[in-house]
């Protein structure tokens, strides 16, 4: 009887959490995989026509290529930034703790604004008559309309780095606090230099930190959306025209089956890319 | 293998989570919005009243309405009762003759006295302990006055003592109480106890300077103020303490505190049965207040009964008994009633079937007719919603998502107003039902402007159905039409005017409205499908850029009240034309109103008048597409209700001209009466800066009536309707014109966004 108890203890202690996902993420998810089997309205057999439907949409197609052009350039540049940044703190508040542990608190503060907030924010850093243009004619160069063409993906780079920067940063902090210190040590006395025992000791010894700040820093790319649908709205520069917008766009023309097969193809494609970067990071 | 099948549930719970993520944090907003939604479906009509302890709660006040004996009546100048419970109305005829009524049998019969009251135009009033009633007014010659009208129809002037000065010697409202002593109200919120045998005055200690009107309920005198209402007992003379539920209602809803018409006001009052009971009537339905109560009690809901009209106009109300009530009301065409609320305990509290209608924006032409439909059926609970209700925040877009998740959720309206809907996408996905058999049916009873009508025509089925219709007209000299007859050569003619150093050559409007008069006005012309021709979008952006640019800096001076929409219903503005402040002026002509001033444009200064960009197409604008939902278990009522706001109760009732003949015919004939060459309206209106302007209106004869009507009938071409490209191309265009963007930053703007949108 004991040994059901301790067998299933762990179980019990998991329910309430494991029940409430299953209540809101896995279930509704099974409901969209139906849907994109389905017609919006009537609910009849749709076969593979929404998924068709998603594939030959432009928009959807040239949304999603934004999309991923944003991921490959935010994601290597917001993790090389906060890795500098996590680099030269953890050098200078080696010796001064408490003021480490003050500054990573504040650190988190970008992610705890309300996006309404950060948003008004931008439009007065990036506005025609904004701090941006302001700091260039300073410098007597002319100002520039920055949210449109290429300047308005810089400018969502910008917002996600800003949004991100300061908690990644605290992430790897964690990641190099947890190597062992007689680690170093030794490769000390071994006679490793700093660059050597960065590339030797830390980077191996905190991969699967590096893993998962990639996945964290995958799954916060698409929430940055919100900043910048408040910032640009509907439509908004074609460079930063993400697959949210489309999948927004569709619901305010009631196009759920596309939503729903759209869905269905990202999570699919998150899934591979995922399992392509574990084994990647495997070899 | 364990290990595995867990990474593959935890990587799987993350996929989903990210995904659910996204969605979450852009639906913050459609959230909140639902959620509003949700809270006004709640509000008052929902299952919950429906049903108590299991069974059906029984038992509502039924409206009809009470015809009084007078041939012709044109208005009801006073309602109340007498010290002996005997209703007591004043009406008054086409002639100006008036009537004293009263009745002792609930309304079923009356005696009627003419009385010696001639063209009266009664402002307030209030009835006597023995049945005569006092006036306050203007009388024959435009005197003002007070005048007190014995039972037998015999009238005497009043002339209150008042001691003031100046605004206090004027007064604003008078009233009588329970036992028929007269009080008045000044200009100056003084309240005075008026003798009416010597008119002397003896001043009462319930003034405010913030009142607004007073009411009187039995005994009580309720000084309405935007903090609440004071109430003093007149028969103990003294202030009374506040009634939380009555304070309640003015702090929920402080337009109930403000006056702004000479006629009816937002809030009435009666005494209740009880001793300390107030009774109220509002748009939203009859209420009870008790002393000491925190919330007031809905004995009617106006939303099922003519009180709901909130274009109309509320008067008196008087309370016989706990289960009758008779209240004095004009419906939004200005129309006077006397309704009498019968408790009938045999019907059900809310009506069991319950018809839908959703609209993007609120429109007193769907609230007379949901008025009307629901005096005529009762036992259907006609629920508009309107989905930019006025709570803060809410856009269309946020609205649209929340009946788009209702929709989705099986909870479609029966009726759509389809104005800003996504029409195109709501056919395709089966949310709207084919209502041919209903067009057949109208277009056998008289038929529609099929130069309109045919417009809605897709694959031989009607999804929708405009109500009305009305043109762009402009207006300028004689012989400058004929070489303005597109946008681009009239706004040469401005821009030359306005070179040649005249400033006044257009009128003032700001860049808003300009760029949505002129995108209706012109945008069939390059969008196709939703792609847009770049070249001749070049040409209208380059003729909005000279029209905007001729008026100079002036052009956003008019504030921000023509930034509201509402205002493009009627814009265009004679005023300036009639003062000399514009030589040409366009924009819509919505009714026969708006068509006599440009008549009178024509008469007074010898202008034309046409078609605007005549050469581009004959465009209009619809106003008030219905559709019916596939999904309706209430397609019956919907269609009769549909037959009613197509039917001649409601023409001329809305904005714009009838899509039907028969609307037509009597929205022309109505025009013939009232502003035919017989009339003497005017209308006369002033600058702060002393100028002033003023002309008859009785231009509308039988040639301004065939050629407005061959005006219509040429209209064949609907505006372009959807709000996302109009959006699209006026956020760019406005970029330009105000000089944040160059024309080919603008044009390039719109040509990717449009190119976008149609991919989606």
């Amino acid at each position: 009887m004991n040994k059901m108890k301790k067998k299933y203890t762990g179980y019990f202690f998991i329910l309430p959490a494991f029940t409430g996902v299953m209540i809101f993420y896995i279930l509704p998810f099974f409901d969209v995989i139906r849907r994109s089997f389905t017609s919006v309205y009537g609910g009849g057999f749709a076969g593979i026509g929404n998924y068709t439907a998603v594939l030959t949409n432009g928009a959807f197609l040239k949304a999603a290529a934004n999309t991923v052009r944003f991921t490959l350039l935010g994601i290597p540049l917001l993790m090389a930034l906060s890795l500098l940044l996590a680099l030269g703190l953890t050098g200078i508040f080696g010796k001064y703790r408490q003021a480490a542990a003050l500054l990573k608190s504040t650190f988190l503060v970008p992610m705890a604004l309300p996006a309404a907030s950060v948003v008004l924010f931008f439009r007065l850093l990036f506005h025609g008559k904004g701090f941006f243009n302001a700091v260039l004619s300073w410098f007597g160069f002319s100002g520039a309309d920055w949210m449109s063409g290429m300047r308005a993906l810089f400018v969502l780079i910008f917002c996600y780095i800003w949004k991100n920067a300061g908690y990644t940063t605290v992430l790897w902090m964690a990641g190099f606090a947890g190597v062992p210190e007689s680690v170093y040590e030794a490769a000390k006395v071994d006679g490793a230099g700093a660059w050597n025992t960065f590339w030797h000791i830390t980077i191996p010894m905190i991969r699967p930190v590096i893993f998962m700040i990639a996945m964290i820093s995958l799954l916060n790319s698409f929430q940055i959306y919100r900043e910048v649908w408040l910032l640009a709205g509907n439509y908004p520069a074609e460079p930063i025209y993400l697959v949210q917008h489309v999948f927004h766009n569709w619901f305010l023309s009631l196009s759920m089956d596309k939503i729903a097969a759209g869905a269905v193809l990202l999570c699919i494609f998150v899934a591979i890319l995922i399992e392509f970067l574990q084994r990647i990071w495997e070899k | 293998m364990k290990k595995k099948i867990l990474s593959a549930v935890l990587a799987f719970t993350a996929m989903t989570g990210l995904l659910a993520g996204c969605g979450g944090a852009d639906m913050t907003a459609d959230s909140e919005a639902f959620g509003a939604a949700i809270d006004e479906l709640d509000d008052g009509s929902g299952e919950a009243d429906r049903k108590e302890n299991g069974s059906e709660k029984m038992g509502r006040f039924l409206e009809s309405q009470v015809e009084l004996p007078v041939e012709a009546m044109d208005r009801i100048l006073c309602l109340g009762k007498s010290a002996d419970g005997t209703i007591v109305v004043m009406a008054a005829d086409e002639g100006g003759s008036s009537y004293l009524l009263t009745s002792s049998d609930l309304g079923e019969s009356w005696n009627s006295t003419k009385t010696q009251i001639k063209d009266a135009y009664v402002t307030s009033s209030g009835v006597t302990a023995d049945g005569g009633v006092i006036l306050e007014g203007y009388f024959e010659g435009d005197a003002a006055g007070i005048k007190k009208v014995a039972p037998d129809g015999t009238a005497v002037d009043l002339n209150p003592q008042l001691p003031g000065t100046g605004d206090d010697a004027s007064v604003l409202q008078c009233g009588t109480d329970a036992a028929g002593n007269l009080y008045v109200m000044t200009l100056e919120q003084n309240v005075y106890q008026i003798d009416t045998d010597s008119g002397s005055a003896v001043k009462l200690d319930c003034s405010d300077p913030s009142a607004g009107f007073f009411g009187i309920a039995g005994n009580r005198f309720l000084t309405v103020t935007q903090h609440g209402i004071l109430i003093y007992n007149l028969s103990e003379s003294r202030a009374e303490d506040a009634n939380t539920a009555l304070d309640e209602a003015i702090r929920q809803n402080k337009a109930l505190a403000a006056k702004d018409t000479d006629r009816g006001y937002p809030m009435i009052f009666t005494e209740g049965i009880e001793e300390d009971g107030v009774v109220y009537a509002t748009h939203q339905g009859v209420f009870y207040c008790k002393a000491g109560a925190g919330m007031a009690e809905q004995l009617i809901n106006g939303e099922l009964c003519s009180l709901g009209d909130t274009m109309g106009s509320l008067f008196e109300i008087i309370m016989l008994d706990e289960e009758h009530f008779f209240a004095h009301i004009s419906d939004s065409s200005g129309k006077e009633k006397l309704l009498k609320f019968s408790y009938n305990k045999t019907v059900s509290a809310v009506p069991e079937k319950q018809l839908t209608i959703y609209a993007l924006e609120e429109s007193s032409l769907l609230r007379k007719a949901a008025s009307v439909y629901q005096n005529g059926n009762q036992d259907v609970y006609v629920k508009i919603e309107i989905g930019l209700n006025g709570v803060e925040g809410i856009t269309a877009e946020d609205a649209i998502s929340a009946l788009n998740t209702r929709i989705l959720a099986g909870d479609a309206p029966d009726l759509f107003v389809l104005d800003g809907l996504p029409v195109e996408s709501y056919i395709e996905k089966g949310v709207l039902s084919d209502i041919s058999g209903f067009v057949q049916q109208l277009e056998q009873d008289g038929g529609f402007f099929t130069n309109v009508s045919d417009n809605y025509k897709r694959d031989g089925a009607f999804y929708e159905l405009p109500v009305c219709f009305y043109p762009l007209l402009v207006q300028a000299p004689a012989g400058i039409l004929s070489q303005t007859s597109d946008l681009m050569s009239f706004a040469d003619y401005v821009q030359k005017a306005s070179d040649e150093g005249d400033a006044k050559v257009l009128s003032l409007k700001n860049a808003h409205m300009l760029l949505k008069m002129l995108f209706l006005a012109d945008a069939n012309n390059w969008i196709r499908d939703g792609k847009a021709d770049s070249a001749q979008l070049e040409t209208w952006l380059t003729a909005v850029k000279k029209l905007y640019d001729a008026n100079g800096e002036k052009n956003e001076e008019r504030g921000t009240w023509d930034n509201l929409d509402g205002y493009l219903l009627s814009s265009f503005n004679e005023g300036d034309l009639m003062l000399g402040d514009a030589k040409a002026e366009f924009g819509t002509v919505v009714d026969i109103v708006g068509f006599v001033n440009v008549l009178a444009g024509q008469e007074e200064l010898g202008y034309d008048y046409d078609v605007f960009n005549k050469n581009r197409g004959n465009c209009f604008i619809p106003y008030l597409s219905m559709g019916i939902g596939s999904s309706t278990d209430a397609r019956e009522e919907a269609e009769a209700f549909l037959a009613l706001l197509f039917g001649d109760e409601c023409a001329g009732a809305g904005t714009g001209f009838p899509v039907t003949r028969k609307g037509w015919e009597k929205v022309r004939a109505d025009g013939l009466a009232t502003y035919g060459p017989d009339s003497q309206l005017s209308i006369g209106a002033g600058t702060p800066d002393g100028r002033h302007y003023g002309f008859t209106m009785n231009q509308f004869n039988e040639a301004a009536a065939d050629r407005l009507e061959s005006i219509l009938l040429g209209l064949d071409v609907p505006a372009v309707a959807d709000v996302s490209v109009q959006n699209i191309v006026l956020d760019a265009a406005e970029d330009y014109l105000k000089g944040n963007a160059t024309l080919s930053d603008a044009l390039s703007s719109i040509d990717q966004k449009l190119t976008l949108y149609l991919n989606e």
